[in-house]
């Protein structure tokens, strides 16, 4: 677990961060929202002591972080920033393996582990002895999760990795980290400006706002109760019912029906978004639901309030 | 096979083995002068001491060079840095030779002025070009270096100096042609190098002994030249 008591940071380089107090679960995708210049950054790199707080104190397990040299700290745990910061002099397989050779692991284990990584972000095994300037600016960011991912650390801290990329790129990466994510069980603090991509990640989102957290909780607190009007400018505007749709699964609205045949069917953990668009496209309002009999999804479900 | 190594080294040798024996061909070419081949020091020897006398001097400019460029750069010595770089660039705008006056008096004549001389001098090149090129290394870099958990040592070792070796090689490139061709002024304050047989001949009017000593000192330079150009490909190439 990583908590935040009371934490401020006055000025100094980066953004201010006033009295913040924050609890992030393990196996938990944590992630800090907020306009530029909030103090989402600073907050993510007191975790690993790049950023030191004037007041109060960041623990990650019960222990302090002071207590650990930074070196050590940081090896401890990913970490991977938008302009990916890979060593231009050095092929894809040795940056991957930038942190294990620091742990002192030997050659054997790291060529595996970088194999295994590549594998997990779907990287082609080809572009191993490649430089970074050789590659798409979607893979860099891939071997940048690598990178992050590579010493397995309980904990990545990750400052908008996907900042740069073009929405398409964006998306698939944003799904083939939720899926590793799911997969390792690995605690992630993800900071984004982006609110779509802080629904679309999030467990629980934490919104931050001049130094301040202004409300903390799942997507679903988020946009069914906003705590101010700063978050609901946020979260809301024209596309809020869009959101709210994005952020439910079609498991959660389904109820008991029958469809006519050859009608079609969409994936129970599709969220209800892809299910309107689906009902829109088909000019149908009812859809049979994958894998579970008897169950369908109707445009009253998608209206129907959360439960 | 590298023709940019292979053809001095050759053009060198050549005239290692040539120039002994070639009294009648610059006797033919200045009829007038009675002792037409420079006999006082074997040239064998002149290349070895010219040559002797640049890689000592130049080896200690580059990690001199190399170590100040490393403190300047350090966040703590910044104050230092401009003094540092005004150092590099006024510096070069000094001619060698003056350099190489004002090391007579704390070293009389002979080798020793000429080495200190080169050094110094050999130093601000690879200073000049050391502190741009640590300065050009991508702050992305740097900044995925401390996230990652590297400490100031290893980050200088694996990280910084390894994207500053282009802009490096070009400082010790220079540095090294120039001590090449400035090790023969080091003959006008006692050194032996293969400037001696120029000066010796500009002095006593004899015209082959420049020839013979030139000929030899823009082998060197060239073998020089190959031979750090390769080194600059292999350090700089992929594969690490």
């Amino acid at each position: 677990m990583i908590e935040f008591s009371n934490v401020s940071k006055r000025f100094g380089q980066g953004e201010a961060v006033d009295g913040v107090s924050l609890q992030i679960a393990s196996g938990e995708l944590f992630v800090l929202v907020g306009p530029s210049g909030s103090g989402k950054s600073t907050l993510l790199r007191m975790i690993n002591r790049l950023v030191e707080p004037d007041e109060g104190s960041v623990r990650i397990d019960g222990k302090d972080v002071r207590d650990t040299p930074a070196t050590d700290l940081r090896r401890g745990i990913g970490y991977a920033i938008q302009s990916v910061g890979l060593f231009p002099h050095w092929s894809v397989a040795r940056n991957i393996g930038t942190v294990p050779r620091l742990l002192g692991w030997s050659n054997d284990r790291i060529e595996a582990r970088v194999q295994e990584l590549m594998a997990m972000l779907e990287l082609d095994a080809g572009i191993a002895t490649r430089l970074p300037a050789e590659l798409s600016g979607g893979q860099q960011q891939r071997v940048g999760v690598a990178r992050a991912m590579a010493a397995t650390p309980a904990i990545v801290l990750m400052d908008e990795p996907f900042g740069a990329l073009d929405p398409v790129t964006r998306e698939k990466l944003q799904h083939a980290f939720r899926r590793i994510h799911a997969d390792t069980g690995t605690t992630v603090v993800f900071v984004t400006h982006d609110m779509d991509e802080a629904l679309q990640l999030g467990d629980r989102i934490a919104f931050i706002d001049g130094g301040h957290v202004r409300q903390c909780g799942t997507p679903l607190e988020l946009l069914l109760s906003p705590a101010d009007e700063v978050v609901r400018g946020f979260v809301g505007g024209a596309s809020a019912g869009l959101r709210l749709l994005s952020v439910r699964k079609v498991r959660d609205a389904m109820t008991p029906g029958s469809v006519a045949d050859g009608t079609p069917s969409i994936n129970a953990d599709a969220d209800l978004r892809q299910a309107l668009s689906m009902m829109v496209d088909s000019r149908l309002r009812t859809l049979r639901v994958d894998g579970a009999d008897g169950q369908v999804i109707s445009l009253d479900g998608l209206l129907a309030p959360p439960r | 096979m590298n023709w940019r190594i292979a053809l001095p080294a050759l053009a060198l040798v050549a005239l290692l083995l040539w120039l002994p024996h070639s009294a009648p061909a610059f006797h033919a070419m200045f009829p007038a002068l009675g002792k037409p081949v420079y006999l006082r020091t074997g040239f064998g020897q002149l290349v070895a001491i010219h040559a002797g006398i640049v890689l000592l001097a130049s080896a200690t400019a580059v990690l001199v060079g190399l170590a100040v460029a490393a403190l300047v750069t350090r966040p703590f010595a910044g104050s230092l840095l401009p003094t540092a770089n005004a150092v590099a660039v006024v510096g070069q705008t000094i001619p060698p030779v003056a350099v190489l006056v004002l090391s007579v008096p704390l070293l009389g004549f002979g080798a020793p002025p000429t080495l200190l001389a080169l050094t110094v001098y050999g130093v601000l090149p690879v200073l000049g070009q050391a502190i741009a090129g640590l300065r050009s290394v991508p702050p992305d870099a740097i900044a995925a270096a401390d996230g990652m958990g590297y400490g100031p040592w290893r980050r200088l070792k694996d990280a910084e100096l390894p994207l500053a070796v282009p802009a490096i090689m070009s400082g010790v490139r220079l540095s090294v042609i120039v001590a090449v061709g400035t090790a023969t002024i080091g003959s006008t304050v006692g050194a032996t190098t293969l400037g001696s047989p120029i000066v010796e001949g500009l002095v006593g009017n004899n015209p082959a002994y420049v020839v013979q000593g030139a000929l030899l000192v823009a082998a060197l330079a060239m073998l020089f030249d190959g031979l750090l150009e390769w080194v600059e490909r292999r350090v700089t190439s992929r594969g690490r």
